[in-house]
């Protein structure tokens, strides 16, 4: 087995992993995750693809959880995703924003929830097939318990609407002869911190345009390594709000889980520097 | 060699492209290979519970040397496909877009197990996958 040596190598293979590769549905782990806002695509970017393998005809639902710890601050998510006839997805995601013990006086609440509802549709192209790459539209509505901290911090609101539009293509037999996903992600946006500090600012209420890409190679139909980078917009005064960045690898030994583990690099949150460590996600489908 | 390409693609891409087989037809094993490649694949095909069915009344004999046919030329064999075109050959049935997905899987899983590289499996697929179009809603 000529892939046996790339297995030994990845840390998170340790765990036994089957040897057939998905026996159904869509090609090639092309389900990708659910991303921390609940929307089929990479762990922090969503993509034009469809959650799960649904096909035409059929549906499908994944489940994804997620943490993110960094220096300060811990993100936990929850995201359901359903999709239809790999045309049309729904989203629900929720997101725990944990600040750490210390940083805050005794007494305040330390986590900071935001809902998600998400639609994604499809409206050109296919992610592997015919000339044009897979397009698609979205749209999420956040909302984020924050009343209190968002208006504190400056923010406008603490609920909005944003939306997206992806391209996403899978290379077969890129460099390498390996397979490889490329997404570009536009987004408009006046989330602070994904909406968590909530959105807007006081002298500001206009859209930021952001953009977000994700890569992955696929060493083969199960494991693949790629990067993520999502721009963030200025964010609210004196907090410094960065990009965000990830590396990652996932493992998808079959069509109903996959794992991805993430050194995940968020810059500066509320005036806090070098937040950076680890992200794992895991996702399941049925 | 293709561990060793992919651990050290940052370093090495230049080394790694050279090591390519310049003709896939080669790398698939020449006559020998492809033969080899055809009985897997139809092995797989009849076995597979989902399009198992559609192969049910397939003339394998006849099947399986059009097969190579047309493996050898789209790998650059040089050999000459004498079956029917694609939309002939899956005129009338209407073959979803999940049925071919379910065919590629099939492929995929058949080389797989005859010992074929991901990379070889990755140039076959790309050079099958412009026929879809062909081959689906026929």
């Amino acid at each position: 087995m000529p892939r046996q040596p790339i297995r030994s190598t990845l840390l998170l293979l340790a765990l036994s992993a089957p040897l057939h590769a998905a026996d159904e549905g869509r090609l090639q782990a092309t389900g990708g995750l659910v991303t921390i806002e609940g929307a089929g695509g990479g762990g922090l970017v969503p993509w034009a693809a469809m959650a799960g393998l649904s096909t035409r005809p059929g549906h499908d639902a994944v489940l994804g959880v997620s943490t993110t710890r960094v220096g300060d601050f811990q993100l936990d998510s929850i995201g359901l995703s359903a999709s239809w006839n790999d045309r049309f997805e729904l989203s629900l995601g929720r997101q725990q924003f944990t600040v750490d013990r210390g940083l805050l006086p005794a007494g305040i609440d330390r986590r900071i929830g935001q809902t998600v509802f998400g639609a994604k549709l499809r409206v050109a192209g296919d992610l592997i097939y015919g000339d044009l790459p897979q397009m698609a539209v979205g749209l999420q509505y956040k909302h984020s318990d924050s009343d209190l901290l968002a208006s504190a911090l400056g923010a406008r609101r603490n609920d909005d609407a944003e939306a997206y539009f992806s391209v996403t293509r899978l290379f077969l037999a890129g460099p390498f002869d390996r397979n490889w996903l490329l997404n570009g992600t536009l987004r408009a946006t006046r989330a602070n911190e994904i909406g968590l500090l909530g959105f807007g600012r006081a002298d500001d209420n206009g859209y930021d345009l952001v953009g977000e890409v994700s890569a992955a190679m696929f060493f083969n139909p199960e494991v693949a390594l790629g990067a993520e980078y999502r721009q963030k917009p200025d964010g609210l005064p004196g907090l410094g709000e960065s990009d965000w960045r990830d590396v990652f690898v996932a493992w998808v030994p079959n069509r109903r889980f996959s794992l991805a583990v993430a050194w995940v690099d968020l810059g500066t949150i509320a005036a806090r520097p070098n937040q950076d460590g680890v992200f794992v996600s895991m996702t399941g489908n049925w | 060699m293709r561990p060793i390409c992919a651990m050290t693609m940052s370093l090495l891409l230049a080394a790694c492209a050279t090591t390519r087989e310049p003709r896939l037809y080669d790398a698939l094993g020449g006559d020998a290979g492809v033969a080899k490649l055809v009985d897997a694949l139809v092995a797989e095909y009849h076995a597979d519970a989902r399009i198992g069915v559609l192969f049910e009344n397939t003339d394998d004999p006849y099947f399986k040397a059009r097969l190579r046919e047309q493996i050898c030329r789209i790998s650059d064999g040089g050999c000459d496909y004498t079956g029917l075109d694609m939309v002939e050959a899956h005129s009338g049935m209407d073959l979803s877009e999940a049925q071919f997905n379910d065919f590629v899987d099939a492929s995929r899983r058949a080389m797989t197990r005859a010992g074929f590289a991901i990379g070889v499996q990755n140039r076959l697929l790309a050079r099958l996958a412009p026929m879809r179009g062909e081959v689906i809603h026929q």
